[in-house]
């Protein structure tokens, strides 16, 4: 018996051991933020909401009322999460942008680690890609800036269209691009803002910039290190300029402009019509820009690298030698990582071939087919134009 | 009915809150004495007498009695736990009520009884006719109150407190228009009533709504003289079903000032309520309670289209009187302490699902609707100037309580005071 038994023991500690490492491959198995945003993949996106709110949802696109809803994504299941309608001028009530907060409902609940996921329904942009690759862009030459992948949206079993899923910029978000715990506030635009100094009352600020931490903190709190922030920006001579890092990262922030200068963006921080389409993080006294929506990226090849001197921030980049010769250089290397292994112009290859079958078959994008082939073409003739052009005017500025 | 119209009450919120002054200056100011008659509470267990008033006598045919009411109140609160509820002297201090109409009898068989509220948007209250057919057989119809709650069942003016508790303010139904028998038998010892009505805020002589059906049945087994040591003992059931209309249709909780605490969710199909409760009356205390549930079908209300299980909300209160001056007999007070009493009431409501098997949401499409309830302490004093003028004060704590810590809601209590004085003539 004893012998048998000897013999026994190393088969049921086999089995145990068997058993677990089907448990750990199990643990291994868990979707990561990593593989939902895995740009090398056209995911699907399934939800599930009661029809009559999707028919609310859709009819009411303008307001931000939230719906009860189940999201799928391959073997992941979250309940009860909360949907609403999103955007600015993207606003649909064909195909809405939405976006999920997955703790709306249900405290704590998060998908693959987030709290909330961004839905961009891709109707600004005929090329459904300037958004995706321009994130990716920033983020290759060191900006933080949100996460994206392409998915195929079915709401209640039927396809909805193509979609972008965008890594929310929340505190969350935040936290883990610069590695500890601030403030985040939102730019809001109202009227043309072009950094200038709007005064010691706080509710031009407060109007400008949303708080997203909840209701923590008083006006003074939140909102004085934002108004010094400006202070410093427009009361600092250029040859001190640099002084005002300790309230603004200068290095982020030219890293940011002369990132959007590449991409000849056209609606960002030192934007068009003014300041747009920026978070700021405020870690204690000093403040970080993260970008966000990039859809009026790689706009016109042959654009100036150099934004109106209107905005104070671009005036002072230029006037502080040490700041111009950041811009210049984070231009090159913009430039060079663009063009090393025709980066930008396989990514827009690659990710036209992802979707191109899912965005020729959506119906409710507001283009024709032809609009976005045609809106593809133009993206691949930026990507093999633009770095000469770069190049050129930074000779000519240097 | 002649359009009655009181234009100091219409004279915006500065008119309004200058009659309201007058009137809580009146109730203070007008003798004690001026009544030589003792006032009578009614309540849905004891009939109403309204001597004294102006009455029509219609030559042995009937008669008709003139009535008006008033009330006003003042309210403070703590501002800071609801930013915005209260925030002007007009809204502190208003008219909550301000009524007049008239009622009567006929042939002996036939009560009255029409009333129309001055300043709400929906201005007729009861509007119905009382035929006996016997002791045993009354038939009522028109608008009116639908029977199921004690509470609800009493008018506001005969009330110890300035509002209702939680569990009759939002579950119990109120007015609606309909058909009801009602009468009293086995030696009056039960009292029932029986009704269909179709739930309107204002009378409605066209069918074709869906229609609730409520019963409620009183027995008094200890009655006046036959029980040594007990004035009246009433014990009540009922029963209620009405439909529910899809949408975010079920019950909801709020808060004294108003603030919602707890949303609607989704509902389809119909709610039952039961409910059931005591009064204890005894010339020291009156002591009462209630309890109601309410169930909720959601059917086709998943987020898959399928059906949830009910909402259940449940609530009630126990509440007790000590009247340290009566009114009537020896203890009879003196002017201007006609009669005092002081009173408290517990109450609590509480929200939460037939299931728990899913983890509980506050989405309102869950199954599992995370639970979530109020309990209140009302303290007050009520002093009755004479048979027309009364002052109530009142002191309310709320808490809500959210066992799983779900809601984003304050557990800190919210306290409240309200004074109230009105004019019942």
């Amino acid at each position: 018996m004893a012998s048998r038994g000897g013999r026994r023991l190393p088969r049921i500690l086999w089995i145990f051991g068997a058993a677990w490492l089907a448990c750990a491959g199990t643990a291994v198995a868990q979707p990561t933020v990593a593989e939902l945003f895995d740009d090398a993949r056209l995911h699907t996106l399934e939800l599930t909401v009661h029809s009559r709110d999707w028919d609310d949802l859709k009819a009411a696109y303008q307001l931000n009322t939230y719906y009860p809803i189940d999201v799928s994504w391959n073997d992941t299941r979250v309940r009860n999460a909360g949907v609403r309608s999103r955007g600015n001028g993207s606003r649909s009530g064909d195909k809405p942008g939405l976006e999920l907060e997955f703790d709306y409902y249900v405290s704590g609940q998060k998908f693959v680690g987030l709290r909330t996921l961004v839905l961009d329904n891709l109707v600004t942009d005929p090329s459904m890609l300037r958004e995706a690759v321009a994130t990716a862009f920033l983020r290759r030459v060191g900006v933080p800036a949100s996460r994206e992948s392409f998915a195929r949206l079915v709401v209640n079993g039927e396809f909805m269209g193509l979609y972008a899923m965008v890594e929310p910029v929340d505190r969350d978000f935040a936290r883990g691009a610069f590695g500890r715990a601030g403030l985040l506030f939102e730019y809001r635009w109202i009227w043309p803002f072009y950094e200038t100094y709007l005064g010691e009352e706080l509710e031009p600020y407060m109007a400008i910039f949303a708080s997203r931490n909840g209701s923590s903190g008083s006006a003074e709190s939140l909102y004085g290190p934002i108004r010094e922030m400006f202070r410093a920006i427009n009361a600092t001579a250029d040859s001190e300029f640099m002084d005002v890092d300790r309230v603004l990262d200068l290095s982020g922030m030219v890293r940011l402009i002369a990132a959007d200068a590449f991409m000849a963006e056209l609606d960002g921080a030192v934007g068009y019509d003014g300041m747009n389409n920026i978070y700021l993080y405020a870690i204690g006294d000093k403040a970080h820009f993260i970008p966000w929506d990039k859809d009026h990226a790689f706009w016109d090849a042959s654009s100036s690298v150099v934004a109106s001197t209107d905005h104070v921030l671009m005036a002072k980049v230029l006037g502080t030698p040490s700041l111009r010769q950041q811009f210049f250089d984070t231009l090159e290397a913009a430039s060079a990582a663009a063009v090393t292994d025709s980066w930008l112009e396989e990514t827009f290859l690659r990710s036209y071939n992802l979707i191109r079958e899912a965005a020729l078959a959506d119906e409710r994008k507001p283009f024709e087919n032809e609009e976005f082939e045609a809106g593809v073409a133009a993206l691949l003739d930026f990507a093999r134009a633009r770095p000469a052009v770069v190049a050129t005017e930074i000779q000519r500025l240097r | 009915m002649p359009e009655v119209c009181l234009s100091w009450m219409t004279d915006g919120g500065r008119g309004r809150r200058l009659a309201a002054l007058g009137l809580a200056g009146l109730a203070l100011l007008v003798p004690a004495t001026a009544g030589a008659q003792d006032a009578s509470a009614a309540s849905a267990d004891t009939p109403s007498s309204w001597p004294d008033r102006p009455t029509v006598n219609l030559g042995g045919y009937g008669t008709v009695a003139l009535r008006a009411r008033v009330q006003s109140q003042f309210v403070v609160h703590d501002d800071t736990a609801e930013p915005g509820a209260l925030s002007s002297l007009d809204d502190r201090l208003a008219f909550q009520r301000g009524r007049v109409g008239v009622t009567g009898e006929l042939f002996d068989r036939v009560e009255f009884q029409v009333e129309r509220d001055m300043q709400s948007a929906r201005p007729w209250r009861d509007v119905f006719a009382d035929v006996t057919i016997s002791r045993q057989v009354h038939v009522q119809a028109g608008h009116f109150k639908v029977p199921f709650s004690r509470e609800r069942l009493t008018s506001m003016y005969d009330s110890d407190f300035t509002s209702r508790s939680a569990a009759v303010a939002e579950l119990a139904p109120a007015r609606g228009t309909g058909v009801m028998v009602h009468g009293q038998v086995i030696d009056r010892a039960v009292k029932y009533q029986a009704g269909v009505f179709e739930e309107t805020r204002q009378p409605r002589w066209t069918s074709g709504g869906p229609r609730l059906f409520a019963g409620r049945i009183t027995v008094s087994p200890l009655r006046k003289g036959r029980h040594r040591g007990s004035d009246t003992l009433h014990v009540s059931a009922a029963w209620l079903r009405r439909p529910v209309s899809e949408g975010r249709t079920s019950p909801h909780g709020s808060l004294a000032m108003g603030t919602p605490f707890f949303e609607p969710v989704y509902a389809n199909g119909s709610q039952t309520l039961v409910g059931g409760g005591a009064v204890w009356n005894r010339p020291e205390v009156t002591v009462a309670g209630e309890m109601i549930q309410a169930s909720d079908t959601r059917t086709g209300q998943a987020i898959s289209g399928g059906d949830l299980s009910n909402l259940v909300s449940r609530g009630g209160y126990a509440s007790a009187a000590w009247h340290v001056i009566r009114g009537k007999g020896r203890r009879r007070g003196r002017a201007p302490f006609r009669e005092l009493d002081l009173t408290g009431r517990w109450d609590w409501l509480r929200f939460g699902s037939a299931t728990t098997a899913d983890p509980p949401s506050r989405s309102p499409r869950a199954d599992h609707v995370a639970p979530l309830a109020k309990h209140t302490l009302t303290m007050g004093v009520t002093w009755r100037l004479n048979r027309w003028m009364a002052v109530h004060t009142n002191a309310v704590r709320e808490r809500v309580v959210d066992s799983l810590r779900l809601y984003p809601v304050a557990a800190t209590p919210r306290w409240s005071a309200v004074v109230r004085s009105q004019v019942d003539m």
